[in-house]
């Protein structure tokens, strides 16, 4: 199956802060990072259907020109950023900013069954679907002399 | 995708946020809180540009306003990720350290700092001289996490797979227990290797310290070998003692243990597990710590009433004169009672039923658990199931863990001494459920007579008969009770009580009660009917009797007061003294206030704790064809009012309504209290009224109201909660209710004199129901 880069558990070292500070007031200590390029990670769904992998991934705010999709190797990588979702209003004052803004990235392992070429993906309301076609197992014989 | 993407730019000239106790490196996300009035401007106009800030940690720590002098000119730009204002004004954010900064000049010092940086790229150095320092810091690392009770093992992991060694440095730094000084040391050696190598002294001092510790742990063991020893020699010296006749303490105990055994009255298996306890007790130290729990384990085996039990008081016609003397009233619930010791008195041993009595708070639950066990002449023993989610507390602890104790009903057994108590639960349709079990599945166990003879306790790990336990549960409502609960048992329903009955219960049992407990005699008091009357009008709004009860007690305790000063003379508690007694009135009549405004429609609400009156209010305003929804409604409440306005625009003139309103005008419905959530179908027919009110400027008709459904084409349907919604209608004041035709047979749950002094209007289609609203109002048409 799928799975999530591995790194991104550990005690005091954390890449993903939505996640580990759901809520502001719950943040008690310095945390280091591991990724260079990210500041927030979103939420996904992966499942797979009888013909695809299917990866959900929740975006909102952020607009499609600032998506990209890439793969190498094993690995499926959503990159991209929120801009600051306030900017149409010149003055603001902040009461709570939760929502993160800035670069994000998304790592995901691919399993061997899966294509790396037949990969479709729609961006709608805010969430990317990503659909990787699942390669047919090709069964070999082996004569038995 | 654009090249911003992949880099966050610095800007060149950046705020400058001093902080203090604390060095933020890069990939270091901290949090901060501000107060600083200042700093909070900085933050505020930060947010609306770039976000990014410069943190320079405080030379000084003493400070709350440090000069650019009191601060590190070399520090760290960092991303502002999260923000939150608190209500006393201060601050709190999550920052994200990006990279490296220099301040090269200061370009401003009001209102707060900012200046001009360079921004440090640091060169990922490689090479084999890098590699081998990075190892050995590592390595020394790794040893530092296995002994450092205050780092996580999962840093091990990431350390070794750390390949940039400016980030190995910063990261080993942000962990170690290091002084600012040393920290910002680290913070400004730029070049990875020289950083890497800073490091070295610190790590090997905390190493020391680190080995240091665990060796004068090592030294508590040996002194724990030492007590080993002392033990053998003990035993030595029981085995000599025993040879020569002579018996410890130790045996002594042992041997009482055995006597109470012989003489308790256990059950077989009772008695099995507690000679089985105490053999292994006998062979056991008594220092050690397993000795107290097996021995406490006896103790509550021996406690138990295994076979004690309070003779029942099988007289029916005393019995029933007990629960009159307690209670008013309540008859269908005395009948069950009296019938069930009829049974019991003919059958010898009834299984008894589980009753559940149901009702709003306050309207004699609990208080009647209390008065059957006294009739009964039981014992009575009360356990609240609210918020109970650990099937333990109902069952028990294994005796494994530590302090483990039996379930609270084998607690509660104990307590009472006798096996056929009276035990109440309260509460069951606020019990939870969670990951640590079921509780509502060891309820069914405690509760079901089926399996109850032999109710498992995980402490107690023998069978324990409950099927001589007269069990009654209460709850305010039905449907949240689990229903393998509800299905087995008997629900007795107490819906709460209309004035003339609280009037009633205060003059025969709450006034006698209260006038008593506060040490006074009637012929030091005496409260006017009127008195009465006027406080469960002004003082209480309730289906029970509690806070009534309560302000007749605070009435008593203030002339106990009097009394106790030397004041002898008889008080005469009157309707127009209770200001003196309980201050300015609580509640006034509503209805009265509202009557005659139009757009205002009283429609009527179910809650778990009784029924409820409810205003619906409409207003319009110049606009165009808006719709404003307020009062905390739910999205089925909400529909319900876009309905309402739909079905009235299009019979516009039939209602006697511009049909052109709506392109005039916004509507806005509220209902009050804005701070209580509402929902549900059933203020159709009252938002219908309300709007028709509104529109055609005419008011409702007073002290008339309304509960129904409607359809988009005008049908009304049926609602629920109807017994509790009539009896509040009528506790309010009210005179007629409309109702759907097909709720009228739940009428006959409503009490008859409360049918008495009502007028029910039927209704199919909401037609009738504005007829009706409007049939003799005055004003204008
Ligand atoms: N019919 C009655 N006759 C006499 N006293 C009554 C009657 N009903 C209630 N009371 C008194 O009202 C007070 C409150 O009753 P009780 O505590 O039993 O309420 P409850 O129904 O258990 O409420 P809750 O759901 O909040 O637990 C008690 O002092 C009780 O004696
Ligand atoms: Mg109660």
């Amino acid at each position: 199956m799928a799975t999530e880069d591995p790194r991104r558990l550990g005690g005091r070292v954390r890449s993903d802060l939505g996640r580990l500070f759901h809520d502001l007031t719950e943040i008690v200590q310095p945390v280091y990072s591991l990724d260079d390029e990210s500041v927030w990670h979103p939420y996904g769904d992966i499942y797979e259907t009888e013909a695809d992998l299917v990866i959900k991934l929740e975006l909102a705010g952020v607009s499609k020109r600032d998506l990209a999709i890439s793969v190498s190797g094993d690995q499926l990588t959503v990159t991209g950023v929120r801009r600051d979702l306030g900017e149409d209003d010149a003055k603001r004052i902040y009461l709570k900013m939760e929502i993160s803004h800035g670069r994000f990235s998304k790592e995901i392992v691919l399993p061997d069954h899966v294509s790396r070429e037949d990969i479709r993906s729609v961006y709608k309301d805010g969430i990317l679907e990503i659909r990787l076609a699942k390669a047919a197992k090709k069964v070999v014989e082996v004569k038995i002399d | 995708m654009s090249e911003e993407v992949k880099d966050i730019k610095i800007p060149a000239e950046l705020p400058i946020l001093p902080i203090k106790g604390q060095v933020v490196y890069p990939y270091l996300i901290i949090p901060l809180v501000i107060s600083n009035e200042r700093m909070i401007k900085l933050t505020d106009e930060t947010l609306v540009g770039s976000k990014i800030v410069g943190l320079c940690t405080q030379v000084r720590q003493d400070t709350d306003d440090p000069t650019t002098d009191e601060i590190y000119h070399f520090g760290t730009a960092a991303l502002i990720v999260k923000m939150l204002r608190f209500p006393d004004g201060t601050i709190r954010l999550l920052v994200q350290g990006l990279n490296r900064i220099r301040v090269q000049k200061f370009l401003q010092t009001e209102p707060y700092f900012t200046a001009r940086v360079e921004v440090i790229r640091e060169k990922p150095r490689k090479g084999i001289e890098v590699e081998a320092i990075m190892r050995n810091v590592s390595s020394l690392f790794q040893r530092v996490i296995s002994l450092a009770p205050y780092l996580p093992d999962e840093l091990q992991a990431v350390a070794m797979n750390m390949d940039d060694p400016n980030k190995l440095a910063d990261l080993i730094a942000s962990n170690l227990n290091l002084g600012i000084a040393d920290k910002q040391a680290v913070l400004e050696t730029v070049d990875a290797k020289s950083r890497l190598e800073k490091l070295i002294p610190h790590l090997t001092k905390e190493l020391s310290i680190l080995e240091l510790s665990d060796k004068i742990r090592g030294q508590v063991k040996v002194e724990m070998d030492r007590d080993q020893r002392d033990y053998f020699l003990r035993e030595q010296l029981k085995a000599i003692q025993k040879e020569l006749g002579e018996a410890d303490e130790h045996t002594a105990e042992i041997n009482e243990l055995k006597g109470r055994i012989a003489k308790a009255s256990l059950s077989p298996e009772a008695r099995k597990a507690a000679g089985e306890e105490v053999d292994r007790l006998a062979r056991m130290p008594i220092h050690a710590a397993e000795y107290t729990v097996t021995r406490t384990y006896i103790d509550w085996l021996l406690n138990l009433p295994w076979n004690a039990a309070t003779p029942d008081n099988l007289d029916v016609a005393q019995a029933r004169t007990i629960l009159d003397e307690d209670h008013y009233d309540l008859a269908k619930v005395k009948d069950r009672i009296v019938e069930y010791l009829a049974v019991r008195k003919l059958k010898g041993d009834a299984k008894g039923p589980i009753l559940c009595f149901v009702g709003p708070p306050g309207v004699g639950k609990t208080s009647l658990g209390r008065s059957i066990a006294r009739a009964m002449g039981r014992k009575f023993y009360r356990m609240s199931l609210g918020g109970v989610r650990d099937e333990a507390e109902i069952r028990g602890f294994r005796r494994t863990y530590i302090g483990s104790m039996p379930g609270r009903v084998i607690q509660g057994l104990k307590q009472c001494g006798t096996n056929n108590p009276v035990f109440m639960l309260d509460e069951v349709d606020k019990i939870g459920q969670d990951f640590r079990g079921d509780p509502a599945a060891a309820l069914l166990e405690v509760l079901d007579p089926e399996q109850n003879f032999s109710f498992s306790d995980h402490y107690l790990d023998v069978p324990f008969d409950l099927s001589k336990v007269m069990f009654i549960t209460t709850a305010n409502v039905t449907d949240t009770i689990p229903s393998a609960l509800r299905d087995r048992m008997e629900v007795l329903e107490l819906p709460g009580y209309i004035d003339e009955e609280k009037l009633r219960i205060a003059v025969s049992y709450l006034v006698p009660r209260q006038v008593k407990e506060n040490g006074l005699t009637p012929s030091q008091i005496e409260f006017k009917e009127e008195a009465i009357t006027a406080i469960t009008g002004q003082y209480t709004r309730e289906s029970g009797v509690r806070n009534l009860e309560r302000e007749i007690a605070s009435v008593c305790r203030k002339v106990a007061k009097d009394v106790a000063s030397g004041n002898d003379r008889k008080r005469v508690v009157t309707a127009a003294l209770l200001r003196r007694y309980l201050g300015p009135q609580k509640f006034f009549p509503e209805l009265a206030e509202r009557a005659g405004e139009v757009g205002v429609a009283t429609g009527l609400a179910w809650t778990p704790v009784g029924g409820e009156i409810l205003f619906v209010e409409s207003t319009k305003m110049p606009g165009k064809k808006g719709l404003q929804l307020t009062g905390l409604l739910g999205e089925v409440m909400k529909e319900s009012a876009q309905a309402a306005l739909s079905h009235i625009r299009a019979r516009a003139r039939q209602y006697k309504v511009d049909p052109k309103f709506f392109d005039r005008h916004d509507i806005h419905i509220h209902v009050p209290s804005g701070a209580i959530p509402k929902d549900g179908p059933s203020a159709g027919v009252t938002m219908v009224v309300s709007l028709v009110s509104l529109l055609s400027g005419r008011p409702v008709r007073p002290f008339l109201a309304m509960t129904g459904e409607v359809t988009l084409r005008g049908k009304v349907m049926p609602v629920g909660g109807i017994k509790e919604k009539v009896i509040a209608a009528h506790r309010a004041g009210i005179r007629e209710i409309i109702l759907p035709t097909q709720n009228r047979k739940d009428l006959e749950e409503v009490p008859a004199h409360v049918q008495k002094k009502l007028k029910f209007h039927h209704i199919d289609s909401v037609d009738q129901a504005v007829k009706l609203a409007f049939a003799a109002a005055r004003g204008a048409v």
